[in-house]
Order: C-alpha cells, then structure tokens, then sequence
C-alpha cells in the first residue's frame, strides 16, 4: 500500500487547508467561559474559598474550638473581626474551618455521585431493553424516598460523622445524574459514528467510554457542578436540624443553629449572620459557575 | 422579466439563498444589504420601508423552501394555513377564500383535496406538503415564485412530479419563477433563462440552451462535465473539480475561481474579472473564457483537472500564500514526502 | 467499452466464486401493536470479487437497511449472508468482530459519521487498534499513509472533524475503511451530503482505490446517474424487494421492469434538449406503507401495465432471468417497452 494513487505536488491536496484555526472543543469552551463575567467571579471566589479552607487545616487566627478565647457574644472588633459566639470562640476561625465541612461534603458528594451515575446512566442507555428497565426502576425508587429520611435513618443506624452524611446525600442525588446520563447515552449510541465504530470491530467498552462517555462528558460535568452545591446545603440543613456533624467539629449548618438562640434572645444576631452569608455566597457562586460551564460547553442547552 | 422561468444555479454556500432572501428582505442579522439595488416594477425593493416590503411579500412575490414540513406550521390544518395566507393581503375578496383554498390544492393536484384541506401537515407526505406550500406561495395569484431548493428534499420520481407542475404552473397563470437549485438538471427541464453564481458573485448568465451547450466560463464548463450523466457512457472518467470552494471570509484576489480553474492565466490573480457579453445575450466573468480555452489549451481532450493543468500557470509568488488560505492547498505545514 | 470487452468481463466475471452471496434475507422491525415493518423482505443476490453492485432506489425502500444487513451491522430475521463461505448471520460476538476487518462500509453523512471528540489520526487508527494492527509510532505512520492514499495532506492527523469541509470528511472516513485491507466495502449513499463538485472528486477517488486496492463495493444511493457511472451492474429495490437487476450498460437503453422505466424517466438530464424531448411515466399514488406492502407485486399499486386482480395483485413474480445477466421480477416484462 505504498503508492499513492493521487499524486499530489504540494499544491493539490484534495482541498488543502482547513478555514478554522486548530481548536478543539474544549479550549473553545473555555474561551466562552472567561468571556462570561459573572461566571469567572464566581470561579474566583470559589477558588479563594478552597485557599481559606486550605489555609484553614494547618493555620487559623485562633483555635476555632476553645472555649472562652474571648467574651461570650463579643460583637465584632478588637482581635475578633467577627466577633465571638456563645461559648466564647472565635467565629472567624470557626467560619474557616467550617469551610472543609462544606467543600468536602460538596466535591465528595459530587464525585460518588459522578461515578455511580454515569456508570449506571452508561449502562442503562447503552444496553437499553431489561438493563434499561431495572434501572429505571431503581432509579424511580430512590426519587421516591425522601433525602431527610434517609440521612436521619442512616444517623441512627451508624451514627453521627462526615462519611454517613456524604453517603446519605449521595443517595438521595445520584439519580439525576444517572438519567441525564442515560439519556445522552441513548441519543449518542443512535449517531453515526458510533455505528462507524462498531463497523471498525470496536467492542462495547470502546464504544462506551471511548465514544459515548467523551461525547456526553459537557453536560456531565455540568450536572456535577450543580450537585455541589446542592450537597453543601444539605449538609448544613441536617447540622442545622442537629442530624450533622458531631459538636465541637464547626461548620456552618450547625454554627446557624447555635446562633438562632442568640438571634431569637436578641443579643447577637451576628453568630448566625456569618454562616448563613457564606453559605448564600457559596451556593451562588457555584451555581452561576454552573450556569457559566454550561452555557460555555453545552450551548445547545440553555435555560 | 414577467413569465420568466429563471434558474439559480450554485453550490452551497455560493450566496444564492442569499440572493433570493434579500429579495424579500429577509435577510437575517448580522447579515445586512450593503449596496446595489432590486428593481421589482421599477420599485427599489432595497430601500423600500418595511411594511411596504411586507405588502409586496407573499402578494406579488412568494416563496418556496427546501423543507416544507418546517415551513409549515404543525398544529394547523393544511387549508386553514392556505387561507390565512391569503386572509394576511387583500388581495383575494374574504368570501371567495375558501373556496380558493381547496382550489388551489386541486389546481396543485392534491388528490381528493377538500378533504385534503382538513388535515394536518403530518398527514402529509413530503411530495404532498410540496404542493401544499405551492398552493400557499400561489394563493395571492404572486407575479414572482421563488423557489429554493423545492425538490432537494424529495424522491426523484416526485421530484419529476414537481417540476411539471411548476412548468404547468408557469404556463397556465403566467407566473414568474425563480428557480434556485444545485442540480443542473433540474434547470435543464424547468428554465428559459439561466444563472450561475460561484462564491457570492454571478460567473455566468444566458439562455438555457447557450449556457449548456456553449458554457463559457471555466466554472460552469467544468461544472457540467463533473455530474455523471444518465444518457453518458458510464466508462468515462468524471472530470472533477479539484480543490474547494473558497472560504467567504477570506476571498482570493482576483477571480474567485482561480485557486481551482485549469485554464487561468497571469492575469486571473490579480484582477477580478466583470460580466461581458461572450455570445448574443450571454455573459460571463472571465479573462479566458472556453472559447480560447478550447483554440488555446486543448480544453477538448483535457484530462488533467487540476487547478492550472491547462494553462500551466501557478500562483504567482505574493499570490501564493493568499490563495492557500483560499482552501486549495496546505502542504506548507510539513515536510512533504 | 465496445461489447466484446463486455463479454469478457462478463466471463471472467461468471468464471470465479462469488465473493458475497445473500440468500433470501429478511428484516423485520418491530413497530409495536401496528405490526412489523418490512424493511427488506427476501432479497437474493451474488457479487463477485472486484464488481461494484449498485443499489437503487426511492427513500424507505430498504435500501441503507440491506446495507447494515450485508455488513451485520444489523442482525437479521431470517436468511443467509454469505461472506467468502461464510455465513456471517450465524456469526455472534468475537467471531463476527474478527469479520469486520473484511467488511467495511462508508457512511452517508460525513458530519455525523466522525467522532467530534476524536482526532483525524485516531479516527483512522481506532480500527487497526481494535485488531491490534498498530502500536506506538507505527500508527502515525500508517495514518499519514492512510490520509496520502485518500489525497488529504498527512500532517492533519492531529485536526479535529469540525475542522475540515464535507468532501474532505468523506475522504477521512474513506481512509478510515481503507485501514484494515477489507474486501468488500458497503457505500451507503457516500456522495449525496456532498457538493456537486466535490462528488465527482470522490467517485474519482473510489474508483481509483478500487483498482489499486482491488476492492468489491456495494454502492447504495438514490441517484440513479452516480450508481450507473461507478457499478458494474444495478439493483434496483422497491419496497423491500429487488425488482431488477441489470448490467449499468444497458439499463439505460432497455429495462425489464416498469418501476425502473418510471424511475429512469424521472431523472433530469443536464441537456435543454433532451430534457424538452423527455417523457416523464408518472407514477399514480405514492409508494405504500411497508408497514402493510400491497399483496402479489409490490408495485401493482402504481404499475401502469398491471393486471389487476389477475396474476399482479395476487402471484408474487419471482425474479427471473430475462435475458443474459438481466433479472427483473414482473409478470409483464415484455411489455415493459410499451410504457
């Protein structure tokens, strides 16, 4: 097969140069992405929150945990730029370190949730037929039981800790991702090149995570991102009902119940204001980052 | 001109849908008339105020498009669409609109069409829905049809069908039609008069008959010798057109056809060649043009279809970047062989 | 080509085993409670090594569908496929994955039919991976030879899809076929998403490939001139049946079915006058549903020389040999030529 038949000098390549510039799709989405202000702020912000929660592990400006570091209630000011709770404790150290409560339920939730959805979704949608149905099946059944049930059944049957409440909320979220999932899978697996690579003698796991999966990876990673936040509200919602992590442990769900008291008693409304403002922020943040990833990667999905 | 069956022949992406929208102002944004004027009874269509323009749409010129099922809308009935057309001028007095309805899709030849009328666009099939938007574009009794790419969509026994009842169409009412397609057949059958547009501009215009007989601009010679032809001896290699259309952003000098034309010359790099008289009522845009390329360069017994293989002309040094960029050619990138 | 080379053609083509020979296969889909649609309903055939065998006709005739069958691509209902004494329907799994590289096809829509997310040159090379034909620096090797023999510029392995025109994509997927020395290749309707001058450039190429590559083709399209210019013979389906087949050269001059005549009449020739002079044979209706397809000749519905109820509507024609390599399934065709 040496010879060529055409034989092309250098000027008659069969159509020759192409019109575009050498881009590929996700560097094409990137630059969609910095393009969208409000996007990249929260891009921003998110990644100075990870530096805080970072910094946070091996330096706070006080132990976040000892009581009596200052006034109980002491409002803002002095050495405590956010004051001081209930006990006594630094809140501006507690917020910080509250953070890797958030982050870490957030992202970690995110990745179970990545992996058994789009393992489930794959299989469901590739398979289709009896795969397909049980499946869908299990999937209606875990839409059908509600998330506080299982995180509260889950704190009695092992106990209060970081783990449980990740897998609790893993539980009650991996199903979206599973039918957004199948439902790519089971458009992309009727396109032509798929039907091109089974013609080229490519077995079903090429054709699964080498064909199907980089194709529906956009609107996955999407759907990963908006998980996020989701699961850091859970998580401070069941700390904020006394579900959450174990006291003295800070994070912002169970920092908003200790500061109801105070708020309701009318003496420091700032114990609950902090927590409540950084969980606002960040679940802002992460959803406009969302919405920036998809309009940047998706675009044929938009709002 | 009135009763004309006109044909606009190209590829795609060589402006002719662009041509005919602008016609009708319909040109989307950011697309935009920047200059020349459209004289429909002697009334410059381009500066023409917008709800006038509108008047004159679907009154006195209609249009047709490739696919017919997304022009129609899917929840109504196909009469009810017929008459909301006509119901959208004055043109046709409101008691006699419905009875025209089902008129025009008998004189369209939809079997059985007052009950026809009655159903919707999905009930159709495609050579059916055809004539359902023909009866649309008819129903104002139009001076113009347009008609993009009507028969692209459609099998080519319906296709036939098609043509002959736009043929019937244009001889019966007198209408005008534009014809806009790829297929050189399709213009072959249908049109008196014809138009052959590469790369946003006209190369070549002339009767029918001259046009395919006598082609004088490389572009549609070369055009009509590349489709495989079903009275042709089949063993006959096709002479194909090497190379690709150039990228409308960014045009090569002088003629647009140059990067791929076999008889260019010095001369084509650099100027852009204008419409001239080539025969009585012909007119091409060329500096060679067939006659010479057939007295001069063998164009008779060429085989060799490569860009300048006739002529032996390459792109001069300056030139050469540009016309690389214009898509036929990138060897530049690596050593070759 | 003067008659006396086609008799020789013929000879050399009758004198050797058939490379494919498809016996009387059947697919049907299921369509839920409305029945089955009978897509191709007992279609037999031979090619022979080095032939191209094309294959007409209207949209929803079956046509892409026997394609998928002959390449497996799709299982079938019933009947045999039988690849170089093999029969390739019985074939499940491993087995059927190894035939592939025997069995190529090339798509119809060269945008859809290339990876987004995949270079060109691992595009091309994913077929040599799956059969473990290339590894490490052979494969660039082998794809920029790939990308030469198809006339693309070999440093383009690196370029995406999005990047290149559609005649330059069908020349991608060419090569792609080309990669594992197949045998036969199935063209399903390769040149009718393209412009009309890139179309001539990819029959030309094709044809090339063929005689240096000495492949079989299959060539699928609706456009009656390109499957006359580039086969050597012509199926003509209607309705999930092969009505006619007969050798390209003369299918023009003389048909043996009144659907090919219709079909032949239809097509527009690029020549004022022989377009003035053409006689279109309009066909009455539309082509049935296959959900439900008329009873005895399939096409009796619209036929113009149909005996109705007697033998059309209610004895199939088989498809007979009409006169040397000339097969055509009518009752009538001798009265063809009164049409």
């Amino acid at each position: 097969m040496a010879t060529a038949i055409t034989n092309p000098t250098e000027f008659e390549y069969a159509g020759g140069t192409v019109a575009r510039e050498q881009v590929s799709l996700w560097r094409d989405g990137l630059r969609r992405l910095r393009r969208n202000r409000l996007a990249l702020t929260a891009g921003i912000y998110l990644i100075l929150l990870v530096v805080v929660g970072l910094i946070s592990l091996v330096w706070t400006p006080y132990n976040p945990n000892r009581i009596g570091t200052c006034e109980t209630y002491a409002l803002p000011g002095g050495g405590h730029p956010l004051g001081c709770d209930d006990l006594g404790r630094d809140s501006l150290s507690r917020l910080m370190v509250g953070t890797q409560v958030s982050l870490a339920v957030g992202v970690a939730t995110s990745v179970i949730v990545l992996l058994v959805g789009v393992v489930v979704g794959l299989v469901a949608g590739y398979f289709r037929g009896p795969v397909d149905a049980a499946f869908s099946l299990l999937i209606n059944i875990f839409y059908g039981v509600p998330p506080l049930l299982v995180a509260v059944a889950l704190y009695v049957l092992l106990g209060a800790g970081l783990v449980n409440i990740i897998i609790a909320i893993s539980a009650t979220v991996w199903m979206d991702m599973a039918r957004l999932t199948r439902g790519q899978a089971l458009s992309i697996r009727e396109r032509e090149f798929i039907e091109a690579a089974r013609a080229g003698g490519a077995r079903a796991g090429k054709i699964v995570f080498g064909h199907i999966l980089p194709n529906a990876l956009g609107p996955i990673i999407v759907q990963a991102t908006f998980v996020i936040p989701v699961a850091i509200l859970t998580a401070a919602f069941l700390s904020f009902l006394g579900f959450g992590v174990p006291p003295p442990r800070a994070d912002w769900g169970g920092m908003a119940n200790e500061g109801l008291p105070s708020l309701q008693g009318g003496f420091d409304p700032y114990i609950l204001l902090w927590p409540a403002l950084a969980l606002s922020i960040t679940l802002l943040a992460f959803n406009f980052f969302g919405d920036g990833l998809r309009d940047a990667f998706d675009p044929r999905q938009k709002r | 001109m009135p009763g004309e069956t006109l044909g606009l022949v190209g590829e795609s992406g060589c402006g002719k849908s662009v041509t005919a929208l602008s016609i009708l102002g319909l040109v989307q944004r950011p697309g935009r008339i920047v200059g020349g004027k459209i004289l429909f009874k002697g009334e410059d269509l381009v500066r023409m105020p917008v709800d006038e323009l509108r008047d004159i749409r679907g009154r006195d010129i209609a249009m047709i498009f490739q696919d017919p099922l997304s022009s129609l809308n899917p929840v109504l009935k196909v009469g009810f669409q017929i008459d909301e057309a006509m119901q959208a001028h004055d043109k046709i007095p409101k008691d006699q609109i419905e009875r025209r309805g089902v008129d025009l899709l008998k004189e369209v030849r939809v079997p059985d069409a007052a009950r026809r009328a009655n159903d919707y666009p999905h009930q159709f099939s495609g050579g059916m829905r055809q004539r359902a938007m023909i009866a649309m574009g008819l129903s104002n009794r139009p001076e113009i049809l347009i008609a993009d790419e009507p028969t692209t969509a459609l099998d080519v026994t319906v296709q036939a069908q098609i043509l002959e009842l736009l043929r019937d169409l244009n001889e019966a009412t007198g209408t005008s039609i534009m014809l806009i397609t790829h297929n050189l057949g399709v213009v072959a059958g249908l049109c008196k008069r014809v138009i052959v547009m590469y790369a946003g501009e006209i190369v070549e215009q002339g009767p029918v008959e001259q046009i395919f007989e006598s082609p004088q601009h490389p572009y549609t010679w070369s055009l009509l010798r590349s489709i495989p032809r079903i009275d042709a001896d089949r063993r006959e290699r096709l002479r194909s057109i090497e190379g690709l259309p150039p990228d409308l952003i960014q045009l090569p000098p002088g003629c647009k056809f140059s990067p791929r034309c076999p008889y260019r010359i010095e001369r084509c790099f650099r100027d852009d060649p204008q419409l001239k008289e080539v025969a009585p009522s012909q007119e091409a845009a060329c500096w060679v043009t067939m006659k010479r390329a057939y007295a001069e360069m063998g164009a008779a017994t060429i085989t060799d279809t490569r860009p300048g293989a006739a002529s032996g002309v390459r792109p001069p040094k300056g030139v050469a970047a540009k016309v690389v960029d214009a898509r036929t050619i990138d060897a530049a990138e690596g050593p070759v062989r | 080509m003067s008659s006396a080379t086609l008799d020789a053609e013929r000879q050399r083509l009758g004198t050797e085993e058939p490379l494919l020979r498809v016996v009387e296969v059947v697919k049907h889909f299921h369509a839920g409670v409305i029945g089955s649609v009978k897509a191709v309903d007992g279609v037999s055939f031979d090619i022979r090594p080095g032939e191209t065998v094309g294959l007409v006709g209207e949209s929803g005739c079956g046509k892409s569908t026997l394609g998928r069958l002959i390449t497996q691509l799709i299982p079938a209902t019933s009947g045999q496929v039988v690849f170089d004494g093999v029969d390739i329907t019985k074939l499940r799994g491993e087995k059927l994955r190894q035939q592939r590289k025997q069995l190529q096809m090339i798509f119809q829509d060269p945008f859809a039919s290339l990876d987004p997310r995949m270079t060109v040159g691992d595009i091309i090379a994913e077929p040599l991976e799956n059969f473990g034909l290339v590894t490490g620096r052979q494969k660039d090797a082998r794809v920029q030879e790939l990308l030469r023999v198809v006339g693309l510029n070999p440093y383009f392995n690196n370029r995406y899809p999005h990047e290149f025109s559609g005649g330059q994509r069908q020349r991608i997927g060419i090569a792609r076929s080309l990669g594992l020395n197949p045998k036969l290749i199935v063209c399903d309707e390769p040149v009718s998403a393209l412009d009309v001058s890139i179309q001539a450039q990819i029959i030309n190429l094709l044809e090339d490939l063929q005689r240096e590559f000495k492949l079989t083709y299959i060539f699928i399209a609706h456009d009656l001139s390109v499957v006359r210019h580039i086969s050597n013979r012509v199926m003509v389906m209607y309705l999930g049946k092969i009505v006619e087949i007969s050798p390209s050269q003369e299918l023009y001059d003389s048909q043996e079915h009144p659907y090919t005549k219709a079909l032949l009449s239809a097509i527009p020739v690029p020549n004022p006058r022989v377009e003035s002079q053409r006689r279109l044979i309009e066909l009455s209706g539309e082509i049935p549903s296959p959900l439900n397809p008329p009873s005895g000749c399939r096409f009796h519905t619209r036929c113009p020389i149909a005996k109705v109820p007697t033998p059309c509507a209610d004895t199939e024609p088989p498809l007979e040999q009409k006169a040397p390599g000339r097969f055509a399934a009518c009752h009538f065709s001798e009265r063809v030529r009164t049409v």
